[in-house]
């Protein structure tokens, strides 16, 4: 079998035993994958230039030391054609293709340079590759022209040679052309043919190292990301980070993952976000079974409710006393609003993934509606800044998330107002919708005691509290659930004014 | 408009319904199963059927169906008014297929609703 290492130390030695260098005195390397100049190697080379005896020998020689440099210095494969054009003995051909097909993806790379200066990068259909591979594969003298069908991929003109070489992950064709109707020569052949033996492992190496730095590359965009804190250490140095600023995560939250293939290297997680995970998939759970159950009563609800709305009418519409009328349509009207209510409630606990254009004032006096065992005896209003009518105030968004933030916001505000004054009655919660230009800004403000400034900035921070039996956790998911509507939750003191607003903006209709 | 069917298993609605349609000088049958309704609607006469969708036993359309055995598709769009308090775009879907009118409970005016149940012409228009 042919000698395949890209030192070709046989042949060389093949060579050398021609002419009258001593090969024993000289340490033999023989690592297949070394693509450094061994002093050995520098020594031929140089006994070879002294000797000038064999001609042909040193064409070879230099043939191979010039191989070794283009091994040495493609480090990827776009790098390739240009340097197999650079080979002396190649060098009077024009253009070089090295096409690329990693197995099992849609298209392969084609990439091209053409003298003097040239370079392309374009995509083949696996369909042209594999066709042109095929034919490649079965010619044996690997000399085409321009007549095969493939030349509209390829920009080939005149005579080309091509070679196949077929890889684990990949397959590859290089191929070289020169505008001349002359073939190429036999010596032109062989040197082509050869340089399958080298490339093989040096495009085994750069191409496991492209995918690997494009995989390593996606892998640290997606660690820089991570919405959470993560250290990878090696021997307890930190050798990656997405977290500028304190270099470490308190111990109670952490969690330690060692790396697989790499000793002494651990990935350490913040662990907060795994509770800050369930506890909102639980809320989102919680919210989704109200809303179930708020269907189911909606509907079961709804028959008795008109049942007593049709009694009442047709009872008033029978009886002569004004009295017993007027009791009738009390009960007619209240039947309604029951009915009303809970038709309202089902609808700002709907379906959670769903977008509706919705009534903003309306909609917020529902929410009002909802807090009102909360914000009992406590002052509300909803002001309308900017618009000239309330009813046309119209947003598209998810109500169901929009209904969680205002509703967490007020009775936030009413558990504050609570705190400080216990006769609640003299405070109030403003909700004002001010009209921005293609917006609108919802603005919960109260007059509560505000948030003192040392703890402004960890307010929306997962389990920050203030509250004895608070879970710190209402703000957090408030902001993630103004992430969702595509906003973010703005916080200010009302300073000097005592209180605070908490606002979100949402674009109008 | 002589004779009324009111298929309808609440039974305030039922009853005051009753009361009312027979204010206006109507003769109203009142039955709250479907499958007794079937037998009814297939062996005597009604000049409109008033159907609610969630009975005890079947489904309000299953009784529409059922009626085919006896009435064209457009006798059956002009014979049956749907009320229901469940008025899913799906079952919005379904009224539109056999062409009837659909009238969501509550009533939002109840005159109305009861002069639309006596209107002769009260099917779904072409839209």
């Amino acid at each position: 079998m042919e000698d395949q290492s890209p030192t070709g130390i046989k042949e060389v030695k093949k060579f050398l035993s021609l002419t009258s260098v001593e090969l024993a005195s000289l340490p033999l390397k023989t690592k297949p994958l070394r693509f450094s100049i061994s002093s050995f190697e520098k020594k031929i080379f140089q006994a070879l230039k002294n000797s000038k005896t064999n001609s042909e020998v040193h064409t070879k020689f230099q043939f191979k030391e010039e191989l070794r440099k283009l091994l040495l210095s493609t480090n990827e494969v776009k790098e390739l054609p240009r340097s197999i054009l650079k080979l002396t003995s190649l060098s009077s051909f024009e253009s070089c293709h090295v096409l690329v097909h990693e197995k099992g993806k849609p298209v392969g790379q084609n990439y091209f340079f053409n003298h003097p200066n040239y370079e392309e990068t374009k995509l083949i259909s696996i369909q042209s590759f594999n066709s042109l591979f095929n034919l490649v594969k079965k010619s044996k003298n690997k000399i085409f022209n321009q007549s095969i069908n493939l030349k509209d991929d390829l920009d080939v003109v005149g005579n080309f040679l091509a070679k196949e070489i077929d890889l684990k992950n990949y397959s590859v064709i290089y191929l070289i052309s020169r505008n001349s109707f002359l073939p190429p020569s036999q010596e032109e052949q062989d040197l082509f043919q050869n340089l399958s033996a080298y490339f093989q492992p040096l495009l085994m190496k750069i191409l496991d190292k492209e995918k690997n730095d494009f995989k390593k590359e996606i892998l640290k965009k997606s660690l820089e990301n991570f919405p959470e804190k993560i250290f990878v250490k090696k021997n307890s140095q930190t050798i990656f980070t997405n977290h500028q600023g304190n270099n470490t995560v308190e111990n109670s939250h952490l969690m330690v993952f060692p790396i697989e293939g790499e000793d002494n290297t651990v990935m350490e997680l913040s662990n907060l976000s795994k509770d800050a995970i369930s506890t909102e998939l639980y809320h989102s759970q919680r919210v989704s079974l109200l809303g179930e159950l708020l269907n189911t009563l909606q509907h079961e609800l709804s028959n008795p409710l008109f049942g007593l709305n049709l009694t009442g009418s047709l009872l008033a519409s029978d009886t002569n006393s004004d009295e017993a009328k007027e009791l009738l349509k009390e009960i007619c009207l209240n039947a309604n609003r029951s009915q009303t209510i809970i038709k309202n409630f089902s609808n700002l606990y709907s379906d959670q993934q769903e977008s509706k254009k919705i009534q903003l004032y309306k909609f917020i006096e529902e929410v009002i509606t909802l807090t009102k065992s909360e914000t009992k005896e406590i002052q509300k209003k909803i002001e309308c800044i900017g618009f000239s009518n309330q009813d046309s105030i119209e947003i598209q968004t998810n109500p169901t998330c929009l209904t969680q933030i205002i509703f967490n916001l007020i009775i936030n505000a009413a558990q504050a107002i609570k705190t400080t004054n216990p006769r609640v009655f003299q405070n109030s919660i403003t909700i004002k919708l001010i009209k921005e230009n293609k917006s609108v800004t919802i603005a919960i403000v109260d007059d509560g005691p505000g948030v003192k400034s040392e703890l402004a900035s960890s307010i929306f921070d997962p389990f920050f509290t203030t509250k004895d039996s608070g879970t710190g956790l209402g703000l957090s998911i408030c902001q993630n659930l103004a992430r969702q509507l595509g906003s973010k939750i703005h916080f200010q003191n009302n300073s000097p004014f005592p209180g605070a607003t908490f606002s979100i903006n949402l674009p109008l209709v | 408009m002589k004779r009324i069917l009111l298929i309808e298993d609440e039974p305030l609605i039922q009853k005051s319904l009753k009361k009312l349609l027979e204010k206006k000088g109507v003769e109203v049958t009142v039955e709250s199963r479907g499958r007794e309704a079937i037998q009814l609607i297939l062996n005597q006469k009604f000049d409109r059927i008033i159907c609610d969708l969630m009975l005890q036993d079947i489904s309000g359309f299953d009784v529409i169906e059922e009626s085919k055995a006896r009435f064209t598709m457009s006798e059956i769009s002009k014979l049956f008014i749907i009320i229901t308090a469940y008025s899913s775009p799906h079952v919005i879907e379904k009224a539109t297929q056999y062409g009837c009118l659909l009238l969501s409970k509550p009533f939002e005016n109840i005159e109305e609703a009861l002069e639309i149940f006596l209107s002769e012409g009260a099917q779904r228009g072409p839209n």
